[in-house]
């Protein structure tokens, strides 16, 4: 018989498989967000600009960067989650059933898949720009695009199969971030 | 059997995670400074839209412009204009208070082009009483016009 061993967020850091991220500025954690390598390499793969003159368009990479940094210093929830339909595109949304216990944290230009382990504490564990998940010209029907995100979900999947169920909240999102 | 029950980084937890790592994050200083500015902005102005129950199109017949427009404003993760953030929070009956403050890390940021994110684990960390705060340590590179900056944490 073998018998699966069964993670938790703890175990993994201590592994050296996830890392917390801290605020950048100097300050306290408020809200927990872990990272694997992967989301890490997709950080690192993502460009980053250097200022020219007096004025700058944020990289790619900046804008990902700063709404981790705003989630981890504790920057109003109401900045982070809203209520759907507002047309505002709120960056934290759960993904539609059957991947539901996946949350994606959305730029622009990048779509972080992962989930939450409880109230303020999100593990991404996997980075794709937009470019590569939307539907391509070849393409007839948005079909393709689906699958590139259900593909992303099934990674997270994967990994919250070999997870502690009591590792994975499955609550609202807008439950999930709260002030603090 | 031993193996399955012990918390090792096995094939399996490998090919989900990428496996165990070193984080070596850098962040450019005005890049991210300028994306985290923008961003606050234009979230500042959504939370108070909501607050307010004002979707795009109650925006958008405020001011007198296409939905879409005022869409693509709040949509957008570039810069911003201050006359664009001044008329949308006048829409929903609110006004700038523009006031510079000294940063945190004035001493650090003002001079470094670069900011390695990398994390010393500190054992502590777990312990939720301890307080935990990064410390910069500058360290002049060879090229004079960027310092590399160690973040090193510290928990009480």
């Amino acid at each position: 018989m073998v018998l699966t061993y069964m993670f938790t967020v703890p175990k993994l850091i201590d592994s050296g498989v996830l890392h917390q991220r801290f605020p950048l500025e100097n300050g306290q954690v408020r809200r927990k967000f872990y990272f694997t390598k992967f989301w890490h390499d997709g950080v690192l793969a993502l460009p980053a600009e250097i200022r020219v003159g007096l004025t700058h368009k944020p990289s790619v990479r900046a804008v990902l960067e700063a709404l981790v940094d705003d989630y981890v210093s504790g920057r109003p929830r109401a900045e982070l989650v809203r209520p759907k339909g507002s047309g505002m595109d709120p960056p934290f949304q759960r993904m539609w059933a059957p991947g539901q216990a996946v949350v994606e944290m959305r730029t622009n230009a990048t779509r972080t898949f992962g989930f939450f382990r409880g109230e303020n504490e999100f593990v991404a564990v996997v980075l794709a720009t937009t470019e590569d998940l939307k539907k391509r010209p070849d393409e007839p029907d948005s079909s393709g695009q689906k699958a590139r995100y259900a593909q992303q979900a099934q990674r997270v999947e994967a990994l919250i199969g070999r997870m502690d169920s009591k590792e994975v909240d499955l609550r609202d999102v807008e439950q999930l971030v709260t002030d603090c | 059997m031993s193996n399955s029950l012990s918390p090792i980084v096995d094939d399996e937890l490998a090919a989900l995670t990428g496996g165990a790592f070193v984080p070596n994050h850098t962040v450019v200083a005005d890049d991210m400074e300028v994306a985290s500015a923008t961003r606050r902005i234009r979230a500042q102005l959504q939370a108070a839209a909501a607050k307010a129950g004002l979707g795009v199109r109650d925006l958008a017949k405020r001011l007198k412009v296409s939905p879409s427009a005022v869409s693509r404003h709040l949509r957008s993760e570039g810069d911003i204009r201050v006359s664009t953030a001044v008329l949308l929070a006048g829409a929903m009956g609110m006004k700038w208070e523009m006031t510079l403050v000294a940063k945190p890390h004035s001493m650090v940021l003002d001079a470094v082009k670069v900011i390695p994110m990398a994390v010393q684990r500190c054992e502590l960390v777990a312990e939720s009483s301890m307080t935990i705060f990064p410390i910069f340590r500058r360290v002049e590179s060879e090229d004079s016009d960027v310092i590399a900056v160690t973040e090193v944490r510290q928990c009480l």
